[in-house]
């Protein structure tokens, strides 16, 4: 997994590329967390995400949880259909409610 | 109380209570109490002395009967002992009763009872005095004591039999008639022996030699070198348990069945070894930590190829092994996955050997009818992720642990 971010006033965005699995899972949640603490808005760029497990998001649900808590707001971006099936399955949209969008 | 020329001039005398044959164990009951005995083949009745006490024999002292003979003491209305009288000391009515049987309330619990006798006579408030002449407080202590153990043991309801030994010197003396097979006492001495000396407790499982019954063994060590021990036969108890848990695992197994259509399906040892042998195996991947997954993918994902699943289908698959495969990193202690396909590949089926922790059998109704991060605490998503997108989930539990064997059709 690479991860690239961008920052203009007060919203972030953080590009994922590669797999999302448990080695990784800890880091995105950090990499969230980091960027969400000093921004209001974050978008999850997922364009380039390829998989997705229940270990590799488990962590970027949880702090996605504790930034809408506390009143900032997340959004998932450019998912690839097949991606966006597992987060379904995950219940991790319907739990979130938060937006999330298809790929082009 | 004279017993013989010497007592009770001599407070060292020692001949009543060497009379017993029980070693340092032998206590004089002073001052003496007054006990009622019944010999139980003529039925006579006879106010007699109890002046001696220890484990397994007390000493009485019979001026008018004597006590030759099966006799039964009441030590308190409803607390007697059954036993053996003797002579004790030439030329003195002194009469040795080796215990049997202790009884309360007409009923024999033997373990149970003696045991507390023995606790009784061993308890640092053994002033026998004190003792006897408050019999009644002891006696109703000892009845609220017999309740609790009794709520305690409800398992020896379902144990057929309890053979009662006492071990000394490499003697196995049963207490009572009842006594096991020759075979089964021989392997008791061996386990026996050792407890004897290092003092130490014993519990042991012993297996009859034709392999029919099962049997626990008890020894408690006495403080001198010598040991109570119980033989319980389980193998009643032992059949119901088991029968129990295969009653609990066919409802599981029907329930599973119905909540997920068939799609996870409880396998028995031998349905599990049948489905195992089918196929032919095409890998074997060893995971030892997170980032061996990513290697696990790839090599699923190369394997099988000549399946010619869609990309998404395959995906999807992976995404349900790949999960099998966390959960097993996750519970510390890693494994291997195997992979094997039908020959005509039509079916490929992935099989994961959990060590036991990760898959209980009372979590899997939950975890497949909950979706998502609700299930965090049990399986987890993980499972939820398998189910979904697998064809068949199966999951066959033996000693050796859990195997989980995700199946996927070529053409679903």
């Amino acid at each position: 997994m690479d991860y690239r971010a961008t920052e203009t006033n007060g919203q972030a965005t953080l590009f994922f590329t590669g797999e999302l699995d448990m080695a990784v899972g800890d880091q995105v949640g950090q990499l969230l967390q980091k960027y969400g603490e000093r921004n209001q808005t974050v978008r999850v760029d997922f364009q380039d995400v390829s998989f997705v497990d229940s270990s590799g998001i488990g962590s970027l649900f949880f702090t996605t949880k504790e930034l809408l808590a506390l009143g900032k707001e997340v959004e998932i971006v450019n998912v690839r259909e097949e991606i966006l099936d597992i987060l379904h399955v995950l219940g991790f949209t319907q739990a979130l409610g938060i937006s999330i969008g298809k790929a082009e | 109380m004279i017993l013989c020329e010497q007592c009770p001039n001599n407070p060292d005398c020692q001949n009543c209570l060497e009379a017993l044959r029980v070693g340092n164990s032998a206590r004089k009951v002073i001052p003496p109490r007054s006990v009622r005995i019944t010999l139980l083949g003529t039925g006579q009745t006879c106010q007699v002395q109890l002046v001696t006490v220890s484990r397994t024999a007390i000493g009485l002292y019979s001026p008018n009967l004597p006590l030759h003979d099966r006799l039964e003491v009441e030590l308190a209305d409803d607390f007697r002992i059954i036993g053996t009288g003797l002579k004790g000391i030439e030329g003195d009515p002194y009469f040795v009763m080796d215990i049997d049987k202790v009884l309360r309330r007409q009923e024999v619990l033997d373990r149970l009872l003696l045991e507390e006798f023995h606790t009784w006579l061993m308890s640092k408030e053994l002033d026998l005095s004190n003792i006897l002449l408050d019999w009644k407080e002891r006696d109703d202590q000892m009845s609220r004591l017999i309740k609790q153990e009794l709520q305690k043991l409800s398992i020896l309801r379902q144990v057929e039999t309890i053979f009662l030994y006492h071990y000394e010197w490499g003697n196995l003396r049963p207490l009572g008639s009842n006594r096991a097979e020759p075979d089964i006492e021989r392997e008791m001495k061996r386990l026996i022996h050792p407890t004897s000396l290092t003092g130490a407790s014993l519990r042991e499982q012993l297996v009859s030699a034709n392999g029919e019954k099962v049997f626990e063994l008890y020894a408690s060590p006495l403080p001198d070198q010598t040991c109570g021990v119980a033989l319980i036969d389980v193998t009643s108890v032992i059949m119901e348990e088991r029968k129990r848990k295969r009653r609990e695992w066919e409802m599981y197994r029907d329930l599973l069945g119905v909540v997920t259509r068939n799609k996870l399906l409880l396998l028995n040892d031998e349905e599990l070894f049948v489905l195992l042998r089918e196929g032919r195996k095409l890998l074997s991947q060893n995971l030892r930590e997170p980032e061996d997954l990513a290697s696990l993918r790839k090599a699923f994902r190369k394997a099988l190829e000549p399946m010619n699943l869609p990309d998404k289908r395959l995906l999807q698959y992976l995404v349900a092994v790949n999960e099998a495969a966390s959960n097993m990193i996750k519970h510390g202690n890693g494994g291997s996955i195997l992979l094997y396909a039908a020959t005509d590949w039509s079916k490929c089926r992935a099989v994961i050997h959990d060590d036991g922790q990760g898959i209980v059998l009372e979590d899997l109704p939950r975890a497949t009818l909950l979706q998502g991060y609700s299930t965090q605490h049990s399986l987890g998503v993980g499972f939820h992720v398998m189910l979904q997108y697998c064809d068949r989930l199966y999951l066959g539990s033996s000693h050796a642990g859990t195997k989980l064997i995700l199946e996927c059709d070529a053409t679903a």
